[in-house]
């Protein structure tokens, strides 16, 4: 199916130091970035020569499943690089294109690679599937990489990365709001427990930095709540940074420029404070380039990095914890599950905090995406993104009346709930992990 | 023409090959990997990495548990193919005897010979049968079909049908015949090659599967090994430790200093 994606104008793209590249020299400079690619990481090139067409990914794929676009099975998806690829850098591609004589316009070819890049996740949900594991995540994030190099960027993601330079969030929140906010939550704290409990911002010699998901100090500020009475039993000496407030890194998805500079802002806002431990928030994508990115892109890392679910998870039996009545169920963000590897410890918070935790099927590192990975929470996709929620609403549906949909990452908790408004599910909201933990905590 | 296949195809076709694979091989694995792609659960220690890499190689667990019939034909192709290979080398060079090691006598070790090599032969194309009609019967499979997979499993029911016609038919003298051959390549002083058309195409045929082999999707294998170690990487650990090298040159700090990626200006 076609997208209709709002793509970023020329001064949008110069706004945030990219450039667009004429149309006369599209095809070589397309072509250059391929090959730059190829060549930048051992992932693309061995995975676009591997496959064998079998066809064992497109009962992976969401997407695939939700559209019903053959084109939007992984392989083939992946094919749209790899015609590309063959042609010019392969031998016997080189051969068939000879005679065959069979050729695309550049033009044309940009607009399928637009289309099909973005009605991916990169939730690598295929790379099970996959009999050799080729993951298409990687060559898909390889084609958003070369159309943001030669002038395509939806203009939600420069838009976003314009905030991010900016401001150092995603939301564009100076850090004068986030100071108001933090303090409207400490009086809100006061209220509802009848304590002092302070949300310190650039606290120096502070063990702890806690890298928050923007989206905490606006609508879910229920998450940080949770986050600030743990860390207040624990009796932790921690901070926010004003520098880095935002875990989510945009950069993975369109430019690893970005992602590289985006964390190396963490790691100096860790280093100013003095931590020892920088605690990451409820962010799916977040997590799997602190955990999994942080070194191979800024080398020697000097602190120890935790998520906030695993901190949690590891001090439970020291937390004064009463079950809260209510039937809930957990859904493992792609970036946690398949990427991160962290699906037991918001399993252990929930069923110590709630009364009635159900699984659903699939679940862990089988999940299904919500829809909306890898930052696709435009407005002008909300109907692909319902036909990509295709496969979640039909996991979420036998579960019957749900008191929440427990989603421990950002993304996920803008998509959902539309999904369960879409497809008229039983779910009285979409909450996150710590939120539940918050509400379970007695100070 | 004729003495151009049968003394020097061969040795083109090998060393083809064998430069083909080595050329492919030092290609992907000179590019770095400049950030891990481990999948989860991901294995803790060497002994856990080493078996989750065996049970893809060896058993192909993930289609296993995620599409049965396709296993089941890919697994039994391969594994006919593994037993296929083994006993041609055995088969060949003792010339059906092999099996007298294990205290048989030669009418059934040759017996033996023939029945597993049959069997093995037979699985190998009814599974290849199969892989082709899923090809053309199943929707998925046919969206992602491109010609070559056709041609791919065409050559390789070619090779098999002339391989069991020919297995059916052989005699002891026209086995040692082979043999000789076969020895001759070996030791790089080629003879005529045997006056028997089933093993002439049989032998055309694999020649040009050895050197179509490296250029084509047919080295998947090796693919899904280098794929399989990357997967299986267990996830850095921090703090890191003193004194270890950069991951690759991408890990190198960005030379402004800056923590602003761009010379953005503020726009809203």
């Amino acid at each position: 199916m076609n997208i209709l994606l709002d793509m970023a104008s020329e001064q949008e793209l110069k706004d945030i130091g990219m450039t667009v590249t004429p149309s006369d020299r599209l095809p070589d400079q397309l072509l250059s970035e391929v090959n730059h690619i190829v060549k930048f990481s051992r992932t693309i090139r061995v995975m676009l020569e591997t496959c064998t067409k079998c066809g064992a990914c497109a009962k992976a794929c969401h997407s695939y499943l939700g559209t019903g676009d053959s084109c939007n099975i992984p392989a083939l998806r992946a094919d749209l690089f790899r015609a590309i690829y063959q042609k010019n850098f392969t031998s016997l591609g080189k051969i068939v294109a000879f005679v065959t004589g069979k050729s695309t316009s550049c033009a044309e070819e940009i607009e399928r690679w637009i289309n099909y890049s973005y009605q991916c996740t990169l939730c690598r949900r295929c790379v099970y599937y996959c009999p050799f594991g080729i993951d298409t995540a990687e060559i898909t994030m390889a084609m958003r990489y070369i159309l943001a190099k030669v002038g395509f960027v939806p203009s939600f993601y420069a838009d976003i990365i314009a905030n991010l330079l900016n401001e150092g969030n995603n939301a564009g929140t100076s850090k004068l709001a986030i100071v108001d906010s933090c303090e409207f939550l400490e009086q809100e704290l006061r209220e509802a427990t009848g304590k002092e409990i302070k949300i310190p911002i650039d606290k120096p010699e502070s063990d702890v930095l806690y890298i928050p998901s923007s989206t905490e100090f606006l609508h879910n500020v229920d998450t940080l709540i949770g986050v600030v009475k743990l860390f207040h039993v624990l009796g932790l000496n921690w901070t926010l940074s004003s520098v880095a407030t935002e875990a989510a890194n945009y950069g993975m998805f369109i430019n690893l420029d970005l992602l590289k500079r985006h964390n190396k802002r963490i790691i100096n806002a860790a280093s100013e404070v003095g931590a020892q431990l920088v605690v990451m928030g409820e962010c799916g994508h977040a997590w799997r380039v602190a955990r999994m990115f942080s070194e191979g892109a800024n080398g020697a890392i000097p602190f120890k990095i935790m998520h906030i679910l695993e901190l949690t998870a590891q001090n439970l039996d020291r937390l004064p914890l009463q079950k809260v009545k209510m039937r809930v169920t957990l859904h493992d963000p792609c970036n946690y599950a398949r990427a991160g590897g962290l699906v037991d410890a918001p399993r252990q918070i929930l069923q110590t905090c709630v009364t009635d935790f159900v699984e659903m099927t699939p679940n862990r590192e089988m999940n299904y995406c919500c829809g909306a990975g890898s930052g696709l929470l435009m407005e002008e996709m909300m109907d692909v993104r319902m036909k990509l929620a295709k496969m979640k609403a039909e996991q979420l549906r036998p579960l019957g009346r749900l008191d929440a949909l427990v989603a421990p990452c950002a993304a996920c908790k803008a998509q959902l709930p539309h999904v369960i408004k879409h497809y008229g599910l039983d779910i009285a909201k979409a909450a996150g992990v710590m939120e539940i933990l918050g509400g379970a905590l007695q100070l | 023409m004729l003495l151009l296949i049968e003394r020097i195809f061969p040795f083109v076709s090998i060393a083809i090959f064998s430069l083909g694979i080595a050329c492919k091989l030092r290609q992907w694995l000179t590019v770095p990997l400049p950030l891990p792609i481990t999948i989860f659960p991901a294995p803790s220690n060497p002994l856990d990495r080493l078996t989750i890499f065996l049970k893809e190689a060896l058993l192909f667990k993930s289609i296993f548990h995620q599409n049965r019939p396709l296993w089941l034909m890919s697994w039994a192709m391969h594994l006919s193919l593994g037993l296929i290979i083994i006993g041609h080398v055995a088969g060949i060079y003792f010339l059906g005897e092999q099996f007298m090691v294990l205290g048989v006598s030669q009418g059934e070790s040759l017996t033996l010979s023939h029945s597993i090599g049959m069997s093995a032969g037979i699985i190998f194309l009814i599974s290849l049968f199969g892989l082709m009609g899923r090809r053309l019967y199943d929707t998925e499979a046919g969206a992602t079909s491109v010609l070559s997979n056709y041609f791919e499993i065409g050559l390789l029911i070619g090779i098999a049908l002339t391989g069991t016609f020919l297995r059916m038919s052989i005699t002891e003298p026209s086995l040692i015949l082979i043999r000789e051959y076969i020895a001759s390549l070996v030791h790089g002083r080629p003879i005529a090659i045997p006056n028997l058309p089933l093993f002439f195409w049989h032998f055309i045929l694999l020649n040009i599967l050895v050197v179509y082999l490296p250029y084509s999707k047919l080295r998947h294998g090796l693919g899904g090994i280098i794929i399989r170690i990357m997967l299986t990487e267990p996830p850095p650990e921090y703090p890191t430790s003193a004194g270890k090298p950069l991951r690759s040159t991408f890990a190198a700090p960005v030379n402004d200093g800056s923590l602003q990626p761009f010379q953005a200006r503020a726009r809203r």
